[in-house]
């Protein structure tokens, strides 16, 4: 089902730079979606209008079926919540439990059920223990853990994540995913925007190709073995694809994206050489 | 910033446990009176007092004088230069190979008024800060009617001050990388230029941030006004105690005005 409808986008910025140019696409709900394109993209910008605080200034941004408007944008913000790339822009308040509570308190939500929502938000990220520690005393991970419990707490449908691995180690990083699978998992759509095809065709159902605020493509992981798309967004095939872009003498049609599937076709590959052999 | 950094171990204090509106309003009316006082006599009682009850509070003086270091740059060249700019009887004469210059005794006057109100009112401050959580300070400001904009602004300093020092610091660090030394006196042009290159880019910077973090606040419900929780009333013992701090500095003025 689609939960999220962006018809001919545009929106241009105050110095005149055009962010987004009739762009269309579409999301579904309770899947793991990569907008992927290089810098410059039009990636934020197009996250701000799938949270609403831009309004779309040619063409329309629908959730739910409603069009995202200024009657609307408020609604839009409790169900869609954006987590955005530094954290140090999205943690500000003096505590984390603060912090956490910011949303829910906007939302004029009674203290006993902002309370709750804060403690099930930071123990869903494992920051509990941390609550009353000042934001600038974290780490980036743990600041970026804080980030997502702030947006959790307003329980929305939907997660926005600009650049998520930014400032994370690999660490770091494996365990944001963590988090975010088991959020999918409990039916939480989830949206990331990156510049990682490695880690778009390893974590993502769909993937959505943009660049200068042009959709070039949208579809399943298989999208970025089109070398045209590739080549337009300025992006690289995933590393291991570029492996077996390197051995052409094995003739692969398609070639693996992920490490999943290049395990799999090694493992093939040796046991058509085993049965070779055996039967030589 | 661990000179505004609350002491959880002071909330069990008798102003640790004082009600925060109470607090505030008298913490803040005794150093607008300090600010008004001309006696030493008057102001030093003041400094007395605020050390004893610092003390018997459990702040340890050694951490008190720390707390107060971030104010040398602020008051510290004043008081150096009062001496030397002030008018009056001349005391003593700085004879250095370039410039000589004379000290007043009004000047050292001036320089010890300003030393004990600075004095007073940093021990009062961080008499408030110290047994006071940031987040319920900036909400007791707001419910005093303190306008939004800003405790927001104070919020937002105090949060953002660290990460605009960490980035200065990263800047400098990247300038020394590519070869910068310093000059070693103000009038090095490069060193000026750089120098202000570096705060130029740091405030484009700083704005940059700041529609970053207004749209993060946005994106979480912010309607351009803040929510805060409610606080306990006062009861009788925070007025007293209040009260108490309130009759302290119009004992101080009285005794100015008697001349005692």
């Amino acid at each position: 089902m689609v939960l999220i409808d962006v018809t001919n986008l545009s929106y241009r910025y105050k110095d005149g730079t055009q962010a987004l140019n009739r762009l269309s696409l579409t999301i579904s709900q309770g899947r793991k979606t990569a907008i992927l394109g290089p810098n410059g993209a039009g990636k934020s910008t197009l996250l701000l209008h799938l949270n609403g605080i831009l309004l779309a200034q040619e063409g329309q941004v629908s959730f739910a079926g409603e069009i995202i408007s200024a009657k609307n944008e408020h609604w839009v913000r409790s169900k869609v919540g954006l987590v955005f790339q530094d954290p140090d822009d999205q943690v500000f308040s003096t505590t984390v439990w603060e912090d956490v509570a910011f949303g829910p308190t906007n939302m004029g939500l009674r203290q006993d059920e902002i309370n709750e929502r804060v403690a099930k938000a930071l123990a869903a990220v494992g920051m509990s223990k941390y609550e009353k520690k000042a934001p600038y005393n974290l780490s980036y991970g743990q600041k970026k853990r804080v980030a997502i419990a702030g947006v959790l707490a307003m329980n929305p449908e939907v997660i926005i994540l600009d650049e998520p691995g930014a400032f994370l180690d690999p660490r770091g990083e494996d365990d944001l995913y963590e988090i975010l699978d088991e959020l999918n998992k409990q039916g939480t759509t989830i949206i990331i925007a990156t510049h990682d095809t490695d880690l778009a065709v390893e974590w993502a159902d769909d993937l959505i190709v943009i660049r200068d605020g042009q959709c070039l493509g949208q579809g399943g992981p298989e999208i970025l073995a089109d070398e045209s798309i590739i080549e337009k967004a300025n992006l690289r095939f995933p590393v291991v694809t570029r492996i077996f872009n390197q051995i052409p003498e094995l003739g692969l049609e398609k070639k693996p994206q992920t490490i999943g599937d290049a395990v799999t076709l090694i493992s093939d590959l040796i046991k058509a050489r085993s049965v070779k052999n055996e039967s030589l | 910033m661990g000179f505004l950094a609350y002491d959880e171990r002071l909330s069990d204090t008798l102003l640790g446990r004082l009600e925060v509106r109470v607090k505030t309003v008298s913490i803040i009316s005794l150093i607008v009176v300090f600010s008004t006082i001309k006696s030493p006599a008057a102001l030093l009682t003041g400094t007395m007092v605020l050390l004893l009850t610092a003390l018997l509070s459990g702040i340890p003086l050694g951490s008190l004088i720390k707390r107060f270091l971030w104010l040398v740059p602020f008051a510290g060249f004043m008081i150096i230069l009062f001496p030397f700019i002030t008018p009056g009887n001349e005391l003593f004469t700085l004879a250095t190979p370039v410039i000589s210059v004379k000290a007043t005794e009004e000047g050292i006057l001036k320089s010890l008024f300003l030393i004990l109100r600075v004095l007073n009112a940093a021990i009062s401050l961080t008499l408030l800060v110290v047994t006071t959580p940031l987040k319920e300070l900036l909400h007791a400001l707001q419910q005093l009617k303190v306008p939004g904009l800003m405790v927001s602004l104070i919020a937002f300093t105090l949060r953002y001050l660290e990460v605009l020092v960490a980035e200065t610091k990263r800047m400098q660090m990247a300038k020394k990388a590519r070869g910068f030394q310093q000059g070693k006196s103000f009038l090095h042009r490069h060193t000026m230029k750089t120098l202000g290159l570096l705060v130029a880019t740091l405030f484009l910077r700083a704005a940059s941030r700041s529609d970053r973090i207004y749209y993060a606040m946005l994106s979480r419900g912010y309607r351009g006004k803040e929510i805060c929780c409610g606080h306990c009333s006062p009861k009788m013992k925070d007025w007293v105690a209040g009260g108490a701090i309130v009759a302290f500095g119009i004992f101080l003025k009285i005794a100015e005005w008697r001349g005692i």
